[in-house]
């Protein structure tokens, strides 16, 4: 009995069951309408038509779809998952990409042309011919000051952003600071105030006048926007109670000893705090030089 | 057994011509290259324009032709299945030079809520990065001032772009092409100053 297999590659057509990149090529250019868009008005969520992808939404179906409709023969991808190669999300995408495009994959920042992150940009300078795609939760900042989609969409068209500076005048009044951990409100070519994705505070003077493009994926939610390169984006603040990155003052890392790099706190056997380099890959690379020089 | 997808040949340029737009838009005034669209003759402005249009055109946008000659059009339908319409309400608009002026002028702009539902325009001029008139360009993915010279089209136009453009978020995203494969972008967001102009002969 001939196999279907066999019936397809009579017909001449890839045996394959999938397109190249997962993605089919209307999607693909959708998206890639979109993300052309993106870049010509920064900060500015573009609706898309966010594709059913082999993750559920919320995992980072946003920044594949990105990922998938920029990847080509020439192309390295390097993926992280709050600065670790090796979470169960980065490891799963990379496997996607390696399976649906035959690319090869790397863990050194440098080696790569696109990186697919989850809540980090890499510590090492990024370069102009790279770009950096962020999987993005909420892509909306306004969220929390306005419930209402339509709302908060009207508010970006007229730039009335009072809402949300109150927010950030009761948190401090409240708080005494802004209580903004990660996701850290930003004002994009002094017109948008974007959401830049959960990044530490410590990731967010990156965003600024930087050499890489960065493109930001919401699935869930269907929205695309984009920060080009060399472009101001400044975090909200108040002229008394201005924008601080996390402080790490006399602490470093416990495995490669580096004290300039966002840190992670966990629990050592003994009880007392440890810290160890988020950005995994740059630990690696601070780790060896080390070993290298002594 | 699984067996890895393979990118066909159209795949291959429309992904090709993506990445070179993407980094012009990203960057603009600076010059990249697109391959000609070898199924629409060959080293003509036209077919680097056909090859943008493959890569983003399908039966979910529109687009219109100023001033330019029905082949392209009628190329563009039948491998794009795009709807062909008015220029005020085309999505990607194909401008011959001496046209760009009159079709900025009707051109969609978006709206306030909306500024990403405005057109893109794409000129096809003589030539980038030589002769011409002497752009001075600045503004995101600029990191002062970049200089971008287009040859073919009236300087007027970029005034009447400028225009248009100053009133942001709202405007028009241009894509220039020419025949030998350039490709150089003006968003919306860039400030375009005419800096010299040859007079037209």
């Amino acid at each position: 009995m001939t196999s279907v297999r066999q019936l397809v590659q009579d017909a001449g057509v890839s045996a394959s069951a999938y397109s190249y990149g997962f993605l089919d090529e209307t999607a693909k250019r959708e998206i890639r309408r979109k993300t052309l868009k993106a870049i010509a008005i920064p900060g500015y969520q573009v609706p898309f038509g966010s594709r059913e992808m082999p993750v559920s939404r919320g995992w980072g179906t946003g920044g594949m779809q990105l990922t998938l409709s920029l990847v080509g023969p020439d192309d390295v991808v390097k993926v992280i998952d709050q600065g670790d190669d090796a979470g169960v999300n980065a490891a799963n995408i990379r496997r996607l990409v390696e399976r649906t495009t035959g690319l090869s994959t790397t863990l050194e920042t440098a080696m790569a042309s696109i990186i697919q992150s989850r809540h980090r940009i890499p510590e090492e300078a990024l370069r102009s011919d790279q770009i950096l795609v962020l999987q993005v939760p909420v892509p909306e900042p306004l969220r929390n000051v306005e419930r209402r989609v339509s709302a908060a969409r009207v508010m970006h068209a007229e730039r009335d952003y009072s809402k949300m500076w109150l927010a950030l005048y009761e948190d401090i009044v409240r708080r005494g600071e802004v209580s903004f951990g990660a996701g850290y409100p930003v004002m994009v070519h002094g017109r948008y105030i974007m959401a830049p994705s959960p990044i530490p505070r410590w990731d967010i003077p990156l965003l600024n006048q930087s050499d890489a493009l960065y493109l930001f994926g919401a699935g869930r939610e269907k929205r695309i926007y984009a920060v080009p390169p060399h472009t101001s984006v400044e975090p909200l603040q108040f002229d008394d109670y201005p924008f601080a990155v996390e402080d790490f003052d006399g602490k470093s890392c416990a495995r490669c000893g580096a004290n300039d790099t966002f840190l992670e706190e966990s629990i050592s056997e003994v009880g007392m705090p440890r810290f160890r380099c988020s950005d995994t890959a740059h630990c690696d690379k601070v780790l060896e030089s080390r070993e290298v020089g002594t | 057994m699984s067996i890895t997808p393979q990118l066909t040949s159209a795949a291959a340029r429309d992904q090709h011509v993506f990445r070179a737009l993407i980094s012009c838009f990203a960057r603009p005034g600076t010059i990249g290259r697109i391959p000609h669209d070898k199924s629409f003759g060959s080293n003509s402005s036209a077919s680097v324009a056909s090859s943008v249009g493959r890569c983003l055109l399908d039966h979910e946008v529109s687009f219109a032709f100023a001033g330019m000659d029905h082949a392209l059009a009628e190329h563009l339908l039948r491998v794009t299945a795009a709807r062909s319409t008015d220029l005020s309400e085309a999505e990607y608009i194909f401008a011959a030079p001496e046209q760009m002026i009159s079709a900025l002028d009707v051109a969609n702009i978006g709206t306030d809520e909306y500024p990403d539902q405005s057109a893109t325009m794409i000129v096809l001029c003589d030539g980038l990065g030589t002769n011409g008139t002497l752009l001075s360009l600045s503004g995101p993915g600029i990191p002062d001032v970049r200089d971008l010279n287009v040859q073919g089209v009236v300087p007027e136009a970029f005034d009447v772009l400028s225009d248009i453009n100053a009133d942001y978020p709202l405007g028009v995203d241009l894509i220039l092409v020419s025949s030998d494969g350039s490709v150089a972008c003006i968003p919306r967001t860039t400030r375009a100053e005419i800096q010299w102009k040859r007079d037209v002969d």
